[in-house]
């Protein structure tokens, strides 16, 4: 069975597997604590406008991503510290617009767009040299970002009103977090692409909470099952010939389920 | 005696439209127990916001030690409801205790052994030492608000605020916890927002009873502070009459 493993395509697949695994386990952490999937999920779909742009002006779709979610990360921070009655609406506004202005430079595009479908349900499989370059480079800003901040951001989410008292610079370092987050979208948008990336942000996050109540150690279960998701994901998918992101999904769900399963079976009342 | 707090005429309103303080001035000296009382919806709160500088009134001016509220946030240690705390958050008594410090640390920086020993005090003094590695969740309603006093007093606060802090704790807990402030009097100026202030009141040496303004019975007519020098009991219904 593992010969496949010869092959350079599906060694980068699971190297990208393995390193998106850590991106996604982490910041996916802050995510579900903090409850912000819905700002998630909107910077992944706004990123899409970012890929096509990028098709439209023939550059690396990944390039495009990273610059689209940074801006609508950083633009859905202010708008929500600005104004915070209009914070959900301009969510879900953000979210919409990005897909459509993607949407519409994919039309303008001549010729047909091959693997736009890669972009937005993810295709591990396909060849992507640079992008491993990318990823690599965008996992160990993240790593070492999570590293030097981690006390400052566990003290804001616990409770941001007490970090404003005593002087912690809550604002800029929130920003900085919706960065991180939208610098682990781009990361995942090769495995599962933009409109998936939210269930691979939550759902091994939100196993590793059902299985540990240490911040620390919520993360390393996190990682571990999102790499644990992403390879066996990849794996399945080239066996049974189907896109990697959905079978990725399935997988993050599957184990989700049974560590649910498994917790209130066993659980002493 | 050395002023610390003074709100001179200070007038606030949400959106412009719903008063929630009307004219309210009075002063804190140094080593006051303040007791804030007063109904629902009477502007407690707000109050106590504009006294950390996170809401700015309307009219009038309010300084602390002599500054904007906003400056002077490294002499005040705040101590919120806990019902405010989510139970579910995955952090530690040493890890909460320990975020009092982070304010005064740069950006990445490590804690160093001066920082260590001062959690270590601050655990012994609250008796929460066997409690370190709980995780919040895990302690009871009293330990729970012990954790956060501690989380306050790490700072070295000369102003201490805390804000309804024997809701849901048990009645031991709260009187103890009332004791513990009745030593820490001693060193520096408390303020607690209570709406059960007869259980404290033989700590206090003022209340200030707000319903938009202050209200009191024996208002001295310049400052409109009340004078309170012995309060046996402390009751207050929407005229906040103290008797």
């Amino acid at each position: 069975m593992f010969d496949i493993l010869q092959y350079t395509f599906f060694q980068n697949a699971l190297i990208i597997g393995i390193l998106s695994g850590i991106a996604c386990g982490i910041i996916g952490v802050f995510i579900v604590i903090k409850k912000i999937s819905f700002i998630s999920g909107s910077i992944a779909h706004a990123s899409f406008g970012g890929i096509g742009i990028a098709y439209f002006l023939g550059i690396n779709p990944v390039l495009g991503a990273l610059v689209f979610s940074i801006i609508s990360a950083l633009g859905i921070g202010i708008i929500s510290k600005k104004n915070k009655s209009q914070e959900d609406a301009s969510i879900g506004a953000i979210w919409a617009i990005g897909m459509a202005i993607g949407l519409i430079f994919i039309y303008f595009t001549p010729g047909y767009a091959a693997d736009l479908m890669s972009y937005l349900f993810g295709n591990i499989l396909l060849p992507a040299k640079q992008d491993l370059i990318y990823i690599l480079i965008l996992n160990g800003f993240i790593l070492l970002s999570v590293w030097i901040l981690f006390k400052w951001f566990v003290a804001i989410i616990f409770d941001e009103e007490f970090a404003i008292l005593t002087n912690i610079k809550v604002f800029p370092l929130y920003l900085f977090l919706l960065v991180l987050i939208a610098l682990s979208v781009v990361v995942l948008i090769r495995s599962v692409g933009v409109i998936l990336v939210i269930a691979l942000l939550t759902l091994p996050a939100s196993s590793a909470q059902l299985l540990s109540r240490r911040f620390k150690n919520i993360i390393f279960i996190a990682v571990g099952l999102a790499i644990f998701s992403n390879t066996t994901g990849i794996i399945l998918s080239y066996y049974l010939n189907l896109p990697s992101g959905p079978i990725i999904i399935f997988t993050t769900a599957i184990v989700y389920l049974i560590i649910w399963l498994i917790k209130n079976i066993f659980k002493k009342h | 005696m050395k002023t610390i707090i003074s709100s001179r005429h200070i007038t606030y309103s949400y959106n412009k439209k719903t008063d929630v303080l009307t004219d309210v001035s009075f002063e804190v000296n140094q080593k006051d127990f303040v007791g804030l009382i007063g109904p629902n919806g009477g502007g407690k709160s707000t109050l106590l916001k504009i006294i950390l500088g996170l809401i700015k009134p309307d009219k009038g001016v309010v300084t602390v030690f002599g500054e904007q509220p906003e400056d002077a946030r490294d002499k005040i240690a705040y101590v919120p409801q806990y019902s405010r705390i989510d139970l579910d958050y995955p952090i530690t008594v040493w890890e909460v205790i320990m975020s009092g410090l982070l304010g005064k640390k740069n950006i990445g920086a490590r804690f160093n052994q001066q920082d260590t020993e001062k959690a270590k005090k601050a655990l012994a003094d609250m008796n929460l030492v066997n409690l370190k590695d709980r995780v919040i969740g895990e302690l009871s309603g009293g330990q729970r608000q012990k954790v956060l006093l501690a989380r306050a007093l790490i700072r070295n606060p000369v102003l201490l605020l805390l804000d309804e802090p024997t809701n849901s704790v048990d009645k031991e807990s709260g009187d103890n916890l009332y004791k513990l402030l009745n030593t820490l009097n001693k060193e520096m100026t408390i303020i607690i927002v209570s709406h059960d202030v007869s259980s404290v009141s033989k700590y206090i040496n003022r209340v200030f009873c707000l319903n938009k303004n202050i209200i009191c019975n024996q208002a001295d007519k310049v400052t409109g502070q009340c004078d309170s020098s012995d309060f046996k009991h402390v009751h207050h219904d929407k005229d906040c009459i103290i008797y």
